[in-house]
């Protein structure tokens, strides 16, 4: 009897330490500011530009400020989400799959649809039309790639350039240039004969003479990545609802990659991607100085 | 208390137009001050953008101006919109290393080729966003691009307000475009930086003119300014200046206080330059507005410094101490005031008091200069002189109403002597009245001093004929009989006594006789008291009559004369004789009978004398002698004289 009972008062001792344990850890949440991190697609005042509408759009409903934390890379992106330092973050299909295998707190909300409304977009590769690619020796060529966690970067590009090449990119010369537009844009100033990015990115700079040469197959969309540690079960749920029931003008006025609208995430929606490449393999470094 | 109401009142509104004043020469200290900060900026931010202006028109001239550049602009102004684009990748190609390393390394923010129809051909900063028609939204591209001039100016943009600097591309006549080079405001700071000392910069971005003119998408790039609703400032996220501004509590403390301000708010509506001088925990600072206008003269926005400025402090505690010294000083001015008042008043009451005691006193007052003229003389002067005030003012007081006794004319008037000396004089004196008239007076003449010095005298006297008339009666009746006009038995006792004195000195005889009128109780009797004292006085009257005028005669009582005689020799026998003689002599005009109001009375007296030569027999032995020697008469049948 007696026994029971001390075993009665540590079960009682130990819930009402859970409780005040939770009770400690939500505190902090309760109040303070929310952390979003993009990936690093664009400069600063892009992300600001593409962001904060939508983010402005959260708050209301969270009752919280949505702060930016500017992430000068992939790795670093996914490092810091780790460290629960951010609490949503914009990523590719690709880093969002890293960061899942890392992180089991990471949790995709929404994807964000593409210009036609399909979820999913496609990776392309790039030159400048009036370059003249040395074909008869493509251990020549360089590459520009985005990042080495990037879904368009070495994981998408290197099918492209094998297929357009008849060579392996690992033969030729490729750095990462961190963003979508320096991909582009490294290309026009002809410090690169191809360049590797998301199609709407490669789209926006036609208007200087960048040719779109390949094109990947539709990957999964852009995702909202939320982070189950540092956010509550209720606001995860109150960003989710307020992204999926978010009206066409709202989400048409946020910024260019993100004005589409957006799709729940299903259980099945990365499935497909786990064949394609082991994530691990992709080189973290260019081998082009 | 009213002393005490007006001393505050005064003090307050002294305290009041020193402090204005002191606070306007202070406002005036720091208006300088803060002029000084805000030529400074001024003058900075004009050096600045000149020298941005000659650098910029070199890179124009020397790397814009190139054949290779000016042949993709010509080629692309009849080009199809795909070989535009070609040539679009091909001029930013080559114009890359310019923009890079040499304008982005020095600050200049944006390169921008404009078509000749004013629109964006290509953007360095943002290449991928061309097409869009900026000549209605961009002042100075349709100056320049209408009027073919360079044109520079604080410009608002489709992606970020700047300085800008708009060329035209002209080639052999041909209008190309305009190109254009804009700065950013962090640029701008970095070189105001290195001429001026201010702590934090910030560019306050009218939105009218600039945030309201960017694309939709770059809204984002501006957040509200914190000092005013029309003023934007770039977003933190892009720019430090605008992250340190929201992030220093320093910042977001004076900023607050600027958007409260009323004043702040008033001044930056008037598009003129200006300084809000700021304390902060023991710390000066200054706030500094420089206006930029855009090229079509309206406002741009202000270039904002925030400058320590310890004069400020200094300028504060030096007026602290001034207001303090200040409200020090007056309080003891009024200290002195409010004792000076209630001294004034003091001294009010007692000149009310003295004219008072002066106007209702019956005595005279005469104030005389040194040289003994009157200064002042009161009612009861006028009254008893009989004179008027200016009769009296200014004349010489001796002269005009003191008299001085004949008897006495060859010593000097006490007055005067007094006043001349400054000593004091208590005395009687006979002045004279406007009529002529003498009366005595008391005079009681003090010094009259002020200032440590004596300026004349005061002279008080009263009017003493009365008193020494009444004085002299009380005199009379004291010495002399009522009813006989005679010494009495006082003053004879006195003359007595005198007369023996005199006697011991000189050893003359000296008599005395004792006269008792024979019968005198049956007259009262018979014919009454009146009869008896008509008989006294007539008997009183032929006694003196008879008598010399050095001897005596005084009526001692009832029908008791006595007749002191002096100067009888210094022999005894003959003065005994002459003694008898005079006794004799009484005797016989006793004989004669006295009219007594309706009929003659016949009287005879008894005579008892005695003499005396020293001071060997008191005045009561004498009395008695002679008294004996009269009543020796009256036994022996009375009418007769006995000489002891």
């Amino acid at each position: 009897m007696m026994y029971v009972e001390i075993l009665e008062k540590g079960e009682s001792m130990r819930w009402i330490s859970y409780i005040g344990l939770i009770v400690i850890l939500l505190l902090p949440l309760e109040g303070r500011e929310l952390i979003f991190a993009s990936l690093p697609y664009k400069n600063n005042a892009g992300i600001v530009e593409d962001f904060a509408p939508m983010l402005r759009y959260l708050e209301s409903d969270l009752n919280q400020s949505v702060n930016f934390r500017f992430e000068p890379s992939y790795r670093k992106l996914i490092a810091d989400f780790i460290d629960d330092k951010i609490d949503m973050a914009y990523m590719g299909p690709l880093p969002t799959l890293a960061l899942m295998k890392q992180d089991a707190s990471a949790l995709p909300v929404v994807t964000f649809n593409d210009a036609d409304g399909k979820n999913g977009y496609r990776c392309v590769l790039v030159k400048f039309t009036p370059d003249v690619l040395p074909m008869a020796h493509p251990q020549t060529l360089k590459v520009a790639l985005t990042e080495p966690l990037s879904t368009c970067g070495y994981f998408s590009t290197a099918p492209l350039i094998q297929t357009f090449t008849k060579a392996p990119l690992s033969s030729m010369h490729y750095r990462y240039v961190h963003t979508h537009d320096e991909a582009a844009l490294s290309v026009l100033r002809g410090e690169f004969h191809l360049g590797g990015m998301k199609e709407s990115i490669a789209e926006s700079y036609r208007s200087l003479g960048l040719e779109i040469i390949a094109y990947s197959p539709v990957v999964p969309g852009f995702t909202l990545v939320v982070n189950t540690q540092t956010l509550s079960q209720e606001q995860i749920e109150t960003i989710r609802a307020r992204l999926l029931n978010a009206p066409f003008k709202e989400y048409a006025s946020w910024g260019k990659e993100i004005s589409f609208g957006v799709q729940a995430v299903h259980a099945d929606t990365y499935r497909h991607m786990q064949f394609f490449s082991d994530i691990e393999s992709i080189p973290q470094e260019g081998n082009l100085r | 208390m009213k002393q005490i109401l007006l001393s505050f009142s005064l003090l307050g509104i002294l305290y009041l137009l020193f402090f204005l004043n002191s606070y306007a020469v202070k406002e005036r200290e720091i208006q300088i001050i803060l002029d000084g900060k805000n030529q400074s900026l001024e003058s900075s931010y004009k050096a600045v953008t000149q020298m941005y202006r000659i650098s910029i028109e070199n890179y124009f001239k020397y790397v814009i101006m190139q054949p290779r550049v000016i042949e993709i602009l010509r080629r692309s102004l009849h080009a199809s919109e795909e070989d535009k684009a070609l040539l679009r990748g091909n001029l930013y190609r080559y114009l890359y290393p310019l923009y890079q390393q040499e304008l982005v390394t020095h600050g200049i923010r944006q390169l921008h080729f404009h078509t000749e129809k004013g629109e964006s051909f290509l953007r360095f900063h943002q290449p991928n966003e061309n097409g869009d028609l900026l000549i209605d939204v961009r002042a100075t591209i349709k100056k320049a691009n209408e009027e073919r001039t360079f044109v520079s100016g604080f410009e608002g943009g489709r992606i970020y307000p700047g300085f800008r600097y708009v060329y035209p591309i002209v080639d052999q006549g041909t209008f190309l475009g305009t190109v254009e080079f804009s700065l950013s405001y962090e640029r701008i700071v970095a070189e105001l930086s290195k001429l001026l000392n201010a702590q934090h910069y910030l560019l306050l971005l009218n939105k009218e003119t600039t945030t309201d003119v960017v694309f939709e998408k770059h809204r984002d790039h501006f957040v509200p300014s914190m000092i005013s609703e029309r003023f934007m400032i770039e977003n933190p996220s892009i720019s430090s200046l605008s992250d340190q501004a929201l992030k220093s509590p320093l910042l977001i403390h004076i900023n607050t206080l600027l958007r409260d301000n009323p004043r702040v708010q008033k001044l930056l509506a008037h598009h003129k330059s200006f300084s809000i001088p700021l304390l902060l925990e023991h710390q000066g600072y200054s706030i500094n507005f420089y206006p930029i206008f855009t090229i079509d003269d309206r406002l741009g926005g202000y270039v904002t410094t925030y400058d320590c400025a310890p004069e400020l402090v200094d300028i504060e505690n030096k007026y602290l101490t001034i207001y303090l010294l200040g409200f020090l000083t007056l309080t003891i001015l009024t200290f002195g005031l409010y004792l000076l008042l209630v001294q004034r008043k003091r001294i009010v009451l007692e000149k009310i008091q003295f004219e008072t005691i002066v106007t209702s006193t019956v005595n005279g007052i005469i104030l005389l200069n040194t040289d003994g003229s009157i200064r002042f003389v009161n009612a009861a002067t006028l009254k008893m002189l009989g004179y008027r005030a200016d009769e009296m003012l200014g004349a010489d007081a001796h002269r005009l109403i003191h008299v001085h006794p004949q008897s006495l004319d060859h010593m000097p008037c006490p007055i005067m002597e007094s006043i001349a000396h400054q000593r004091s004089y208590v005395g009687e004196e006979l002045f004279r009245t406007a009529q002529g008239e003498h009366i005595f007076v008391h005079v009681n003449l003090t010094p009259f001093i002020q200032e440590n010095r004596s300026v004349g005298s005061v002279m008080i006297f009263r009017n003493i004929t009365e008193e020494k008339k009444a004085k002299e009666t009380i005199e009379h009746l004291a010495y002399y009989d009522s009813l006989t006009e005679l010494p009495n038995r006082k003053l004879l006792l006195d003359r007595l006594n005198y007369t023996v004195a005199m006697c011991a000195r000189s050893h003359e005889y000296c008599g005395l006789l004792f006269i008792d009128l024979d019968n005198f109780k049956n007259l009262n009797d018979t014919l009454g008291h009146e009869y008896g004292d008509v008989l006294l006085q007539k008997v009183a009257k032929r006694l003196q009559k008879t008598l010399r005028h050095c001897d005596t005669v005084a009526r001692f009582g009832g029908d008791e004369f006595v007749v002191l005689i002096t100067q009888l020799g210094l022999d005894e026998h003959q003065a005994k004789a002459q003694l008898r003689r005079i006794a004799h002599k009484v005797l016989k005009e006793f004989s004669k009978p006295f009219y007594l109001i309706d009929c003659d009375y016949k009287c005879s007296a008894s005579i008892g004398g005695t003499l005396f030569w020293d001071n060997s027999k008191t005045i009561n032995d004498i009395l008695k002698d002679a008294d004996i020697a009269m009543y020796a008469v009256k036994k022996s049948g009375k009418n007769e004289i006995n000489i002891a």
